[in-house]
Formats: C-alpha cells, structure tokens, sequence
C-alpha cells in the first residue's frame, strides 16, 4: 500500500473555499498559519493539545525508566528526551480502516501455523500512537555558569532524532529527503496578521519543463507522422486506373520485360465462342465475371469495343498473378470491378 | 489545551468570530481525514505531515491463555513533527 499523493496547505485551502465561497485566500491562508501555530505554542507551554474529530497531540520530557534501552545516556545531566505523540481520533482510525472494517481477528486452532505472518505477544503489540519521535537535546551543564558564547554554542548543536519505532518503513525515513523545502522554510510559530507568503517556485518551473518537453516530444511524433503519411491517389481517371493496376506498354523496356516473362511463361490463350462475351469467358477462366476487364486490358489492340466482341477472336488470357486474379479474394475482385466500370464509361 | 480553547485563541488572533474559526478548523479536520483515507499524505509546512501507514496482519498470542488470533491488517495514521521542532524544544528546555 504505497502512498501516491502528498498534498498541502494549499490544498487545505482550495477545500475549505469550495466548501464555503466565502472565505478569501488569505483568510485561509492566515488561519491555517495561526492555527497550526496555535497549536505548536499549546503542544510546548502545556504539553497537551486535542483538536476534535482529529486527535492528541502530546509532548513530553521522559527519563530513562520509560525507555531504558533507548535512553541509554540519561545519567549525564546535560542530555534530555522529549517525546512527541500523535493519537489519532477514532473517527479518522475508522476512515482509514473503511476497507478493512468487515474483516475481524479470528482465532486460531492449534496447528495452524502461518509462516509469513509473524507473531506478537500480548501487550507488546502498538497501543496508541503509529511511531514516537524523541528529541534528545544537549542542556548546559549544572554548575557550569555558561557565559555568552557558550550559551550560542549550546543552543547551536542541533539534536538528534531518535526514534522509537526500530522498523522505520522505507517511506519514513525518506520523508526528510522527499519534503525538506517544505518543512523548513521558516520556524514562526505564531505568525502576524500580515503573515508572510511562501511562494513555491519550483513548483511552475517543473511543471513548465514537463509540459515544454511533452509538446516537444508531440509535435516531432507529429511531424514524423506527416512524413510517413502516403497521400491518397488522384481522381480516378480510366488512364490513372490503368497506370495503377495494368501494367505500362508504352515503353520498350517495359515491352522487352514482358517478352521476356513471356519467353520464360507460356502465354494462355482462348478462342472466343459463339455466344461467348469476355465476362462469361472471364467466369470461365478465372471463376468470376469481374475479371473480364484484365482480358480486355491485355487485348486491347484486338477488341474495339468490349460490349462486342466477335466471336472467333484469339485472345491472351492475362496472367493471374500479374493482374492478382483470385476470385476467391473479394479485395481482388472488387478491384477488377471498379476498374471494368471505369472502362465501360468510355463506351456508355 | 482543548478544542475550544485553540479556536478561542485563533479567532482572538485572527480578530474574526470563533463560529467562523470553528467552521474552518472542522472543514480542515474533514480535508485531513479524507486525504488520509485515501492513502494520501498531508504535508503541514513547519509543523509535520500526517501519514497512513499500513500494517499487515499478524498473529497475537495471548501467553497465559496460549490462544492465538489472526489479526487483520490495517491502516494506522503517524505523524512526523517538522525539522522546525528541534529549535522549539530547546528553547522550551532552556527556559
């Protein structure tokens, strides 16, 4: 169950006004600054601070008889541990759970072992709050009476986090990484009415990089696109239709070509019959009238008109593979058709 | 500190009523629990984020009784205190 998301205080925001139209920006902006300092100033001065539907919030000086083994250097009169809790509210522990509230403890027979699953002993399992985090901060001595200088030079070590919870999942730990911007960008707690406005720049100038890069990378597959489109054929005309399908006799290399193929194939022949037109020669022949145009095509020279053709005519039957005659492929003789209609129109 | 002695003290603050304070605090509390039903972490600039963490199953043993139960996972809600809280506690332990 990863997390996907992160959001802010300007997220925060936008909900609140959509919720009530009312309230500015600004309002918004300065209650969530105030509350949340509010908030920090109650955690320090008494310890405590509950904030309904939500949780506690507890922070706490503790000794090494809580945690002995945690709190190892408590003897030393300079180091002290806070605490801080967060226990959430149960309705925000219901929410979350909302996918798992049907599924309950069961109990387990003897025998039954799971090896995956590990096993907790009663009373050791986590009660209140997910993690702690504990402060360790470094004091003056006692009888030390610190002047100036050192007292800078105390309050300049920064503490160390420690934390509680030895199995810190992945997620957390580089939580300081993820969002340091973030967190540390000031430490008011209780700011003025004016407040001070952040501005996350990064923000914009990532996204202007993402969206710039993503046009690049359209507008190439765009133009790429363009290149490789094959522009569609002209109008058709009988003599476009015969460039494209029959093959060209104007020239002489294309004429040596086909005495060539025709030394190395035996070229068909047919006899007209009495009775017989060029479709029902073509049904005979290939399987299917449509085809009746490719016989005319290579006869041309012979037949003047292909409605009338007379009987007795020496014909060359066209080679199926030159012409792609399959009359059991419909692409094939629709093709024969269309090419048969644009002839005919020239005899209409 | 309780709820209503913090949206006392912001609306005080603020110079706005406490009715509008309590709106905004609840319309917060609302927007904080869905996000983390949702599986999604709030981010709280210099106080901390609010984070869903999900645990998986095991099994409890009680060891006076030797029963054992299977229990379910499910989603626990942390919170990690923003870096700004080390300085604040010092200067607590100092006064």
């Amino acid at each position: 169950m990863g997390m996907n998301e992160i959001v802010f205080m300007k997220d925060i925001i936008a909900f609140i006004r959509s919720k009530n139209a009312t309230f500015s920006h600004e309002e918004c902006e300065q209650f969530l600054e105030q509350l949340f300092g509010v908030l920090s100033e109650g955690l320090l001065k008494e310890g405590e601070v509950k904030v309904n539907d939500l949780g506690t919030f507890k922070l706490s000086e503790i000794s090494a008889a809580e945690d002995a083994e945690t709190l190892s250097d408590t003897q030393s009169s300079n180091v002290v541990y806070y605490k801080m809790d967060f226990i959430p509210d149960e309705t925000v522990t219901d929410s979350v759970n909302a996918l798992f509230r049907y599924f309950e403890p069961t109990v387990l027979k003897e025998g039954v072992e799971f090896k995956d699953i590990p096993e907790v002993l009663k009373g050791e399992e986590s009660q209140t709050s997910w993690r702690s985090t504990i402060f360790r901060i470094e004091t003056a001595q006692e009888n030390a009476i610190p002047t100036e200088p050192e007292q800078e030079a105390v309050s300049a070590k920064s503490p160390e986090y420690i934390v509680e919870d030895a199995s810190i999942p992945p997620s957390i730990s580089e939580m300081p990484s993820q969002v340091p911007d973030i967190l540390t960008s000031s430490s008011n707690l209780r700011p003025k009415k004016g407040g001070s406005k952040k501005r996350l720049i990064w923000i914009p100038i990532v996204a202007g990089m993402i969206i710039a890069s993503a046009s690049l990378f359209f507008f190439n597959s765009s133009k790429k696109l363009k290149s490789e489109v094959v522009p569609r054929p002209a109008e058709r005309s009988l003599d476009h239709a015969l460039q494209v399908i029959a093959p060209k006799e104007s020239s002489d290399s294309v004429r040596k070509r086909h005495s060539t193929v025709a030394e190395k194939k035996v070229v068909k022949k047919a006899i007209l019959n009495e009775g017989q037109t060029l479709r029902l020669l073509a049904l005979d022949q290939f399987g299917n009238k449509e085809f009746w145009v490719y016989i005319y095509l290579e006869n041309r020279e012979r037949i003047s008109n292909p409605n009338r053709v007379p009987q007795g005519t020496e014909l060359i039957l066209p080679d199926t593979s030159q012409y792609s005659i399959d009359a059991e492929d419909a692409i094939s003789v629709e093709k024969a058709k269309l090419l048969g209609k644009e002839v005919l129109k020239k005899f209409s | 500190m309780d709820n209503e002695t913090l949206i006392n003290e912001v609306a005080q603050d603020l110079n706005i009523p406490e009715e509008k304070v309590s709106e905004m605090v609840s319309l917060t509390v609302r927007f904080l629990t869905e996000k983390l039903a949702e599986n999604t972490q709030v981010v709280i600039e210099n106080f901390g984020v609010f984070q869903p963490q999900k645990k998986s199953e095991y099994i409890l043993r009680d060891p006076e009784s030797g029963e054992r139960h299977l229990m379910p996972p499910h989603v626990e809600v942390g919170f990690k205190p923003a870096p700004q809280w080390e300085k604040r506690i010092i200067e607590k332990s100092e006064e």
